[in-house]
């Protein structure tokens, strides 16, 4: 019941429509168990890591450039008035 | 005592000073007319890549450091998800799981003493775009976008408006003393969320309420006594108080709801794909980092200006440091009323004085003028009036005001004034001898103030065979 709740709210945050959620919730217990599989590893010597690859980025000096096509980037918006993109409010002012 | 507990804890988000933006090279130029300054990367053009502005990292990094946080060796992006056309890539590069800085504190000063309160953490992060709302729509500038942004995050440590209103000028002040960021309120480079709890004493329940983007000191104060207002009185109606979000309405006086608080789940957060980890340069850490408020404050104290002084003297990085130069010289006591009077009368904006219409050495030569006696005090003010009003440089006026007449000229003018005042000459050899200051005026006013007041008395004293 608690885990249907959590792939319910989950659903919610990714903005997935879940219909069946019996099949999801017994996938997901079956990923929340790899990962207690995982728990039990002793990693207090391992450092962290948050990318596969070993890249590194690369830091920008700080210089201004002019991009100069500014009209091109119009093109995908929904309206232009003046010098300015344009869309739906996505909020009603009170 | 109280019968309520109140917490309050701010966000503050500070544009830094680069010359362009925090992931693409656009100009940062709030000045521009609309959507001047902007490119693919800025305006989420799909298949665009970010770039880091390394002195915006460098920035937060001295940030930090100034604010006493630690530092991570390495520091990395993540994504902060939320729809909304002000960040039209659907997300905001920031930092969540390592901060930049962390742990830090900032020093406040009351009455005498530099009290520490704490930083949770500082985030490098991107601006989002200007948003202006007409008829349902939204009109929007994409200038401000990708502007390079700070997030300094405070616990809920501060239990009255007005120690966080110190707290939050002490941070603006060092932010302008370390030269990343002009912090000006007016044109938001320097804005507050706050986020206030009130509760019963001893109750666990804990209802946080925000009040967003709030640009001026008195708009902070003000919008907390309403908060906390409201509160207590829900509190005591067994009313609940929602968690949300509340904006702060100006003319209302007022706050209100704007919707409800997202919880930190709600912008699912995960690292930048884009951007992987980069180490934080040995430089960055190593760099001397200029004098800071805290240190001015505390030597002008050590030299004899009481607290309030010391705090107006400070509010410009300039001035401290200016004041500071001329105290090896001369005692606060003398200097003090030409500095905070004289001076700061024509100064319209004390926090944005960067420069003097006259060099520190040029300040000097007028102080030591002035204790010779060679300026008197009216010609002083009447050459720092002309120099603050007119930008003349004060040497010039000291020539020009304060061109001493020789010994003969005075004499021949102590001369022609005990001529023409026989009758007050006759009434200071008769021993009234203090009537001897109306002849010393005339002399002064017939030389324009252009003598030392002590020498005309004495040649005056000489001629009436007094003393």
């Amino acid at each position: 019941m608690e885990l249907e709740k959590e792939v319910k709210r989950i659903s919610e945050l990714a903005r997935i429509k879940i219909e069946d959620y019996n099949y999801f919730v017994e996938n997901f217990l079956k990923i929340l168990n790899l990962f207690k599989k995982i728990n039990e590893l002793d990693l207090e010597n391992e450092k962290p890591f948050f990318y596969l690859e070993h890249l590194k980025t690369e830091l920008r000096k700080d210089e201004d450039i002019e991009f100069a096509d500014r009209e091109l980037l119009f093109l995908n918006s929904p309206e232009k008035k003046g010098n300015f993109f344009v869309a739906e409010s996505p909020i009603e002012l009170g | 005592m109280s019968e309520f507990d109140v917490k309050i804890g701010v966000e503050i988000h500070v544009q830094l000073k680069t010359k362009s933006k925090m992931f693409c090279s656009c100009k940062v130029d709030l000045k521009s007319e609309p959507n001047r300054n902007i490119c693919p990367i800025c305006t989420g053009q799909p298949g665009t890549l970010p770039t880091p502005n390394e002195k915006a990292v460098e920035y937060a990094v001295i940030v930090s450091r100034a604010l006493n946080s630690k530092i991570p060796d390495f520091l990395y992006f993540s994504r902060k998800n939320y729809f909304y056309p002000d960040l039209p890539k659907g997300y905001q590069i920031t930092q969540y799981g390592i901060s930049t800085g962390y742990n830090g504190s900032v020093p406040v000063i009351k009455d005498k003493e530099v009290i520490y309160f704490p930083i949770e953490r500082v985030n490098l992060e991107e601006e989002t775009a200007k948003s202006i709302y007409v008829d349902g729509k939204v009109f929007l500038d994409y200038n401000r976008c990708g502007i390079p942004l700070l997030e300094i995050v405070t616990p809920p440590v501060f239990d009255f408006p007005d120690i966080l209103i110190s707290f939050l000028k002490s941070l603006r002040r060092t932010l302008i003393y370390l030269g990343v960021s002009d912090c000006n309120m007016e044109e938001g480079e320097f804005r507050v969320d706050t986020n206030i709890s009130v509760n019963l004493k001893g109750a666990t329940l804990d209802s946080r309420v925000e009040i967003k983007n709030l640009n001026s000191f008195s708009a902070i104060k003000e919008s907390l006594e309403y908060e906390i207002r409201r509160q207590k009185e829900a509190i005591l109606n067994n009313a609940v108080v929602t968690r949300e979000t509340r904006l702060w309405d100006e003319v209302k006086k007022e706050t209100r709801a704007m919707r409800k608080k997202e919880f930190v789940e709600d912008y699912r957060y995960f690292p930048e794909p884009d951007l992987p980890p980069f180490e934080v340069k040995k430089e960055w850490l190593t760099k001397e980092l200029p004098l800071l408020p805290d240190y001015y404050f505390r030597e002008l104290i050590k030299k004899g200006a009481d607290s309030k002084e010391a705090e107006i003297i400070i509010s410009s990085p300039f001035l401290a440091d200016f004041t500071l130069k001329v105290l090896e010289k001369f005692s606060f006591q003398k200097v003090k009323g030409w500095i905070l009077t004289e001076i700061l009368q024509y100064v319209d904006d004390l926090e944005s004085l960067r420069e003097l219409p006259f060099s520190f050495t040029d300040f000097i030569l007028f102080l030591e003028n002035l204790e010779k006696g060679l300026i008197p005090r009216h010609i002083g003010q009447e050459i720092i009036r002309i120099s603050m009003t007119e930008k003349v440089n004060i040497s010039d006026l000291i020539k020009d005001k304060v061109e001493i007449k020789s010994a003969s000229e005075v004499d021949k003018v102590v001369e022609e004034v005990i001529r023409e005042n026989a009758s007050v000459v006759e009434k200071i050899r008769a021993g009234k001898v203090s009537a001897i200051s109306f002849l010393i005026g005339q002399t002064m006013s017939k030389l324009k103030g252009k003598a030392n007041p002590k020498e005309v008395k004495e040649i005056i004293e000489k001629k009436l065979n007094i003393k």
